[in-house]
């Protein structure tokens, strides 16, 4: 069995001559498909735009370069950048925060040739030159193209996503790069302005660490939410298409992503763009940049942080509320504040995680909770559900993550749909900023009667309607199922 | 008919459905998950004495007929559209609209007691912004703790309320989940003042005709408002609120 090194040495001597051919989009090192599925024989894969016979002979990429396996997969990299025209709207996370944090969409505050961009606030970091926080994305998504200046503001949410200018903006460009090997950029953040060493729906960071074939990885990005997905190739040199002004750029040694399309079709989509690919213990890898349909291309991280001349922001007693001391300029009187805000930061987390009656206040939530506690719906969908998909999703629609797609329109009671722990989030950072809230003894408790001498809320009684009721829905998805199923 | 509309994992519909049926009464419970899978639905505006006419015919003979129905309890809060699941976004997006549209147009149409109407915010009844309900329990005397909003601030403002009672009342108070009926708060004890403030508060946002929620803090005689739902606590109302709720639909 060849080694990688071998492999990596073949394409780097063919790299230039297959990278010149018309309809070639990138070359590297990865995992061969077959039938469009993953094997685990690892070849130097040949990009293409399109699989075609019609190409000469001489052009075609051979079965065996050196003694070693090849492939050709199609692939056309496009950025994951969102862009709109200015009066359009196609939003996808409009959460504002106050505590920035990686994973969130962000953009700049600058209309650029009538259009509005959004990516992703990939993570948080710290700059090496000052020791202060910053947030790090990609070069396109906040410098754009070749008119941008250092000092551009960027908004959070982005423009298309509610995001305001300048209510929203939260920092501006420091350094951004458009290398041979990274697309990536710093942001400042704004003195007062908080920030979180820690991905959205991921977590802490915990470092970073090298990607390797066949590793785990997942990201959070502004479009697509948390995706999961595993290397499937490395040291790639890809074409993409950067537009006016910048044209085409080969980005050499980068990292392939493909989706796990048993969790999610898509790994990243446009607007994912300066997500950072994060591994299963919540280490970085990678800086996501460019997508070819289930397949993601990304900036190893060890050259985003070298070229940005940034450290990742890891949670700990060092990192201080904006910005991280360096070693030497770091007193013990700091160390001894730092480690009080976090006990009282995780105090007060412990606090309300426990406290079931912040969760119940948010009555809709209180409902879904009810739900899951109860038996008959799992039985049910145990007993009913396991071979019939459509009937799976309406049983999953009632869970509380799982709201429908358009549920009543505009704020009010129902409009908060986000997640508790997005909703325990914004209480903490809340929190943090106020001392004290609501002292538990004064959380409404609903769950007894309003009127006294009234019933008690009882379960009894109900349990039979719904699961009769739940019998009738699964009744209704198999028969209209096959109502719809066109004859043979 | 007694028509009940709810999604399965509401346990105050169920609540108040079971004591229907076992009081013999003709009472159809339909999740909305089931109005996800019809076998076909009607749906007629306009002509002849009748403005609209809906007829819904489930997958398993059932026959919801507007004209048919006595009386509604709407607890609906987003469109029957489940089957779209797995379409392509914008198929999935133009088929919710159009069955919100639906549900929109049907429930607004139907010439039976219906609680509540749907609003153009909220299929299952009025849900106006938080901070306009509580600018209007301010204009309607009830009494109201400053709220602060700001870009800064991470609260959805139905939590700012919330947060904005609580910091005004004392340790000792007690939150009082009242459960309002055509105007009529339900509630024990609640000051004559208050009752009168929530009637006010319900014609001002719309809600007069209709069964919600009000949140307070009750600190002593202060009843401090920290807002309002269109799906109040059914069961907490008890028998009191069953009958009343029984007598709005037109049910004897």
């Amino acid at each position: 069995m060849p080694s990688v090194a071998e492999l990596v040495a073949v394409k780097q001597k063919v790299e230039q001559r297959f990278l010149s051919q018309p309809g070639v989009t990138g070359i590297d090192v990865g995992y061969k498909e077959v039938g469009g599925e993953l094997t685990d024989q690892i070849a130097v894969r040949v990009h293409v735009a399109r699989k075609t016979d019609d190409v000469p002979s001489a052009d075609r990429v051979p079965e065996n370069l050196d003694g070693f396996v090849t492939d050709v997969v199609e692939r056309v990299y496009e950025l994951q950048v969102a862009s709109r025209p200015v009066d359009m709207t196609v939003q996808a996370d409009t959460r504002h925060f106050s505590t920035l944090k990686g994973g969130v969409s962000m953009g700049p505050s600058r209309v650029i040739d009538g259009s509005v961009f959004a990516g992703t606030l990939g993570a948080v970091v710290v700059d090496n030159a000052t020791r202060a926080k910053a947030a790090l994305t990609n070069f396109h998504v906040a410098a754009v193209d070749s008119t941008f200046q250092t000092g551009d503001r960027m908004v959070q949410p982005s423009l298309i996503d509610t995001g305001a200018a300048p209510q929203g903006e939260f920092g501006a460009i420091l350094r951004a790069t458009l290398s041979a090997a990274v697309d990536g950029a710093l942001i400042s953040i704004d003195p007062g302005r908080a920030a979180s060493c820690e991905i959205d729906e991921i977590g802490p960071v915990r470092g970073t660490k090298k990607a390797t074939l066949g590793m785990a990885v997942r990201k959070r990005g502004r479009t697509t939410g948390l995706t999961h997905g595993s290397v499937d190739g490395f040291s790639g040199s890809i074409q993409v298409d950067y537009g006016d002004g910048l044209g085409v750029h080969t980005l050499t040694n980068q990292v392939s992503i493909a989706a796990d399309t048993s969790r999610n079709a898509l790994f990243s989509d446009h607007g994912d763009s300066g997500s950072v690919i994060v591994d299963d213990d919540g280490f970085v890898v990678a800086l996501l940049f460019a997508g070819a349909g289930s397949s993601t291309s990304a900036n190893p991280i060890a050259a985003v942080l070298s070229e940005l001349n940034v450290s990742m922001c890891v949670p700990g007693p060092q990192a201080a509320r904006g910005g991280v001391p360096a070693p030497h300029e770091k007193s013990v009187i700091k160390d001894v504040r730092d480690h009080k805000e976090a006990v009282k930061d995780k105090e007060l987390v412990k606090e309300l995680t426990k406290d079931k009656e912040l969760k119940e206040f948010t009555k809709d939530k209180e409902i879904a909770k009810e739900l899951t506690k109860e038996k008959d719906i799992k039985e049910f969908s145990k007993d009913s559900v396991l071979d019939n998909k459509t009937l799976k999703d309406a049983i999953d629609h009632i869970k509380p993550h799982e709201l429908p797609p358009a549920g009543p329109p505009g704020p009010g009671p129902l409009g908060g749909q986000t997640s508790l722990e997005q909703r325990l989030g914004a209480v903490e950072a809340q929190l943090a900023r106020l001392g004290s809230f609501i002292e538990p003894q004064q959380r409404p408790d609903l769950r007894g009667a309003a009127l006294p001498g009234g019933p008690q809320p009882a379960q009894d009684g109900t349990e039979e309607l719904r699961a009769e009721l739940e019998r009738q829905v699964a009744d209704a998805v198999a028969a209209k199922s096959e109502f719809d199923t066109p004859m043979a | 008919m007694l028509l009940v509309l709810c999604p399965l994992n509401d346990p105050h519909a169920l609540w108040f459905a079971g004591r229907a049926r076992a009081e013999g009464r003709p009472c159809t419970v339909l999740p909305t998950e089931k109005l996800s899978f019809p076998r076909r639905r009607s749906h007629r505006l306009g002509g002849g004495e009748s403005q609209a006419r809906t007829v819904i015919e489930l997958t398993d003979g059932t026959v919801v007929d507007g004209a048919r129905v006595t009386g509604v309890l709407n607890r609906m809060i987003a469109p029957p559209a489940d089957a779209w699941r797995h379409a392509a976004e914008t198929e999935r997006t133009y088929a919710t609209a159009e069955l919100h549209a639906f549900s929109l147009s049907w429930l607004s149409a139907l010439r039976c007691p219906v609680r509540n109407r749907p609003t153009p915010q909220c299929l299952a009844g009025p849900a106006p912004d938080t901070l306009r309900s509580w600018a209007a329990a301010h204009a309607s005397g009830l009494s109201c703790a400053p709220v602060r909003v700001g870009t800064a601030d991470p609260w959805h403002p139905a939590a700012a309320v919330l947060a904005a009672a609580s910091r005004a009342s004392g340790p000792s108070a007690r939150p009082v989940h009242a459960v309002c009926l055509d105007g009529t708060v339900l509630a024990p004890d609640v000051p004559a003042r208050v009752a009168a403030g929530v009637a006010a508060l319900c014609s001002a946002i719309g809600a007069d005709r209709c069964l919600i929620g009000i949140d307070f803090l009750v600190d002593g005689e202060d009843w401090r408002f920290a807002g309002t739902s269109p799906l109040p606590d059914l069961r907490a109302g008890g028998h009191r609120l069953y009958r009343l709720l029984l007598r709005a639909l037109g049910q004897r």
